[in-house]
């Protein structure tokens, strides 16, 4: 049964890459580029939501640290790191209260300040989180909290060197952050160190939904689906390390 | 200031929640999907409903109920009349209901809800910029009513809607015109009966009743086509029924039936290209009458559950009449009529007590003799289900 479900999500992640592959690669990478250029603003948002840790901590544990592997930290996209504490440990009716925070950034902007064309090229993201969480039962537990968003991206460049069609002082590629996420989700305990988990939440002043269904194994894994309706990359799956 | 006090509401109402002795609910459905058909653009689509909700017992007469949805539904998922394919919907409902037991087994149950509601026809549109972007708030009573053998439902709704962003184009050359055009207050009169006449099968039969009466449209004259001061009214009467059939432990067959007749005092002008002569008049242009027929089955096998159902639907308007490609009437005036032929077949998984995952199909031919755009088409869809529910 454990192994069945274990080659069921291997497919359901297999599944995702025709939608990328075979959708006109050219064509595809060219619209979403453009999407990216002038939607980074809610990419940025999307990168964030990937590399927090929302559900709450396991009983016995009084720190976490995380972060994506793949495909943010190899290849170095969007390399990132969470960390969250236990503040309060749930007792009786009260419920478990942590809080955590993280950060990541686009590294490969950082290389294209090397260049001299380039006088400033950065994009990073950071969040500070609280958290409630609450047992239901022996394997399930709800959570909700609340989620403070603040980052930029910045691009300019050293001359005035546009494109004759394009002037890249147009596109609103340099663009601040700062917003908040109302989430909620479950947790389901699997085996001692495995779980299913659901969140999904709402960023009030951006009007932007999202999700993200977990399922961890072994003693560090993750598999994490993000959703992300209207993206420009609606479904961001992804593979983690947690301690 | 509004938000913050929604967000303070929001964070303190679940604190307390956590705090208090309460059972919680939680609901979380995501599909994806890819849909295709004639003469339709093939597209990726996807659906997202999360409910979070807490049942308050404070004695044995007395409960209250918090309930709060968010969903969204992406383009080509959604089917009414009018709707394009492109367009996405994200709605919010907050529900409060207090349930009260009157004596044995009869309940009176009251609600409170408020939906906000987005809709937007491309990624270039902004949510809150939705023509059809409204705020409904509601309240409702149900009285549930056990009566020997069988069950009654009685349940009475009224709505407040308000569709800010849908105003009168006129209103761009004079303000006094700059009003909302589909506002209007809803009541519903709902009535259910189920009676089980044998031991596996429970039919269940209703009627309701639904009065939408609109704040500032008015209908035009049917004669000549000039604005009148009656304002707009519609009403429709639906007659249903449900009959299942319990044929073994682990199979269920049924047959459901909806008939619908929808009257509105609504007569439609329609004018020539430039716009200044009246070339044709309908009057209760959106009366229609529908009936809707459909079997299904259910069954569970090697812990797996599967479903079929089929659904036909005939909808025959009273007066609108069917137009060729080019927007014109046929010369011998028949009346629309259209025919929607619906297949789904389903299969879920329980992967434990609160997960399940599932595969699903659908098709739907939908046929008109109304030729314009968008009233003929076939539309097929192949995705995945998730839920997670406690």
């Amino acid at each position: 049964m454990e192994k069945s479900i274990k080659i069921c999500v291997l497919c359901g992640f297999l599944l995702l890459i025709p939608r990328i592959c075979f959708a006109g690669l050219e064509e595809w990478a060219a619209e979403k580029g453009l999407d990216l250029a002038t939607r980074m603003d809610e990419m940025l948002l999307d990168l964030e939501i990937d590399s927090s840790d929302l559900t709450g901590l396991a009983r016995d544990k009084r720190f976490k640290v995380s972060f994506n592997l793949l495909p943010f930290t190899l290849p170095p996209i969007y390399p990132n790191l969470s960390l969250k504490a236990r503040i309060l440990k749930e007792d009786g009716r009260r419920p478990q209260i942590s809080c955590g925070i993280n950060y990541g950034e686009i590294v490969c902007l950082r290389f294209a300040e090397t260049s001299d064309d380039v006088e400033e090229a950065r994009a990073y993201m950071f969040g500070a989180s609280l958290i409630l969480s609450k047992s239901l039962d022996e394997k399930t537990s709800i959570f909700s909290g609340i989620k403070y968003m603040k980052g930029e991206c910045k691009v300019s460049l050293a001359e005035e060197e546009d494109a004759d069609w394009i002037d890249v002082n147009d596109l609103p590629t340099n663009v601040e952050i700062s917003d908040y996420a109302l989430f909620a989700g479950f947790k389901i305990k699997r085996t001692e160190t495995g779980s299913w988990s659901v969140v999904s939440g709402y960023i009030p002043q951006a009007k932007k939904m999202f999700s993200k269904i977990e399922f961890s194994f072994g003693k560090h894994w993750l598999l994490a689906l993000g959703i992300y309706p209207e993206s420009v990359f609606v479904l961001h799956p992804m593979v983690g390390l947690r301690w | 200031m509004m938000k913050r006090l929604i967000l303070l509401f929001l964070i303190l109402s679940s604190s307390l929640g956590f705090c208090a002795e309460i059972n919680p609910y939680y609901h979380y459905t995501f599909y994806q999907g890819y849909g295709w058909g004639k003469d339709k653009e093939a597209t990726f689509g996807n659906s997202i409903t999360n409910d979070l909700g807490c049942q308050v017992v404070l004695n044995e007469e007395n409960t209250l109920l918090g309930f709060y949805e968010m969903s969204y539904q992406g383009p080509g998922l959604k089917e009414e009349e009018g709707d394009l394919f492109t367009d996405r919907y994200q709605d919010h409902l907050l529900l409060l209901s207090w349930i009260r037991k009157l004596r044995e087994e009869m309940t009176l149950k009251g609600r409170l809800d408020y939906l906000k509601s987005f809709t937007r026809s491309g990624l270039s549109e902004r949510w809150e910029d939705g023509d059809y972007n409204y705020d409904r708030l509601g309240f409702g009573l149900d009285l549930l009513l056990p009566f020997r053998e069988a069950d009654f439902n009685l349940a009475w709704r009224i709505a407040d809607l308000s569709y800010p962003n849908y105003t009168y184009l006129l209103g761009e050359i004079d303000p006094s015109y700059d009003l909302p055009r589909y506002d209007h207050l809803m009541s519903k009169l709902y009535l259910e009966a189920k009676y089980p006449i044998h031991p596996q099968i429970t039919p269940k039969a209703s009627y309701e009743y639904i009065r939408k009466g609109y704040k500032n449209e008015k209908v035009k004259d049917s004669e000549d086509g000039e604005n009148t001061q009656t304002k707009q009214r519609d009403s429709m009467h639906t007659l249903a029924f449900y009959l299942p059939y319990s044929a073994r432990e682990n199979l269920t067959i049924g047959l459901d039936g909806k008939f619908s007749f929808l009257s509105s005092n609504y007569n439609d002008v329609k004018f020539n290209a430039t716009g200044e002569t009246i070339t044709a008049i309908t009057p209760s242009f959106y009366d229609y009458n529908s009936c809707e027929f459909g079997p299904w089955v259910r069954f569970v096998a090697k812990g797996m559950e599967f479903g079929a159902s089929l659904s036909y639907k005939i909808k025959d308007y009273t007066n609108r009449r069917a137009e060729d490609e080019d927007g014109n009437f046929f010369p011998d005036e028949r009346k629309q009529e259209d025919k929607i032929l619906s297949l789904f077949f389903d299969a879920t998984k329980p992967i434990n007590k609160s997960l399940s995952a599932g595969l699903y199909y659908g098709f739907k031919d939908t046929s008109s003799n109304m030729k314009r755009t968008g009233y003929n088409y076939q539309n097929h869809s192949l995705g995945i289900k998730l839920t997670f529910e406690h």
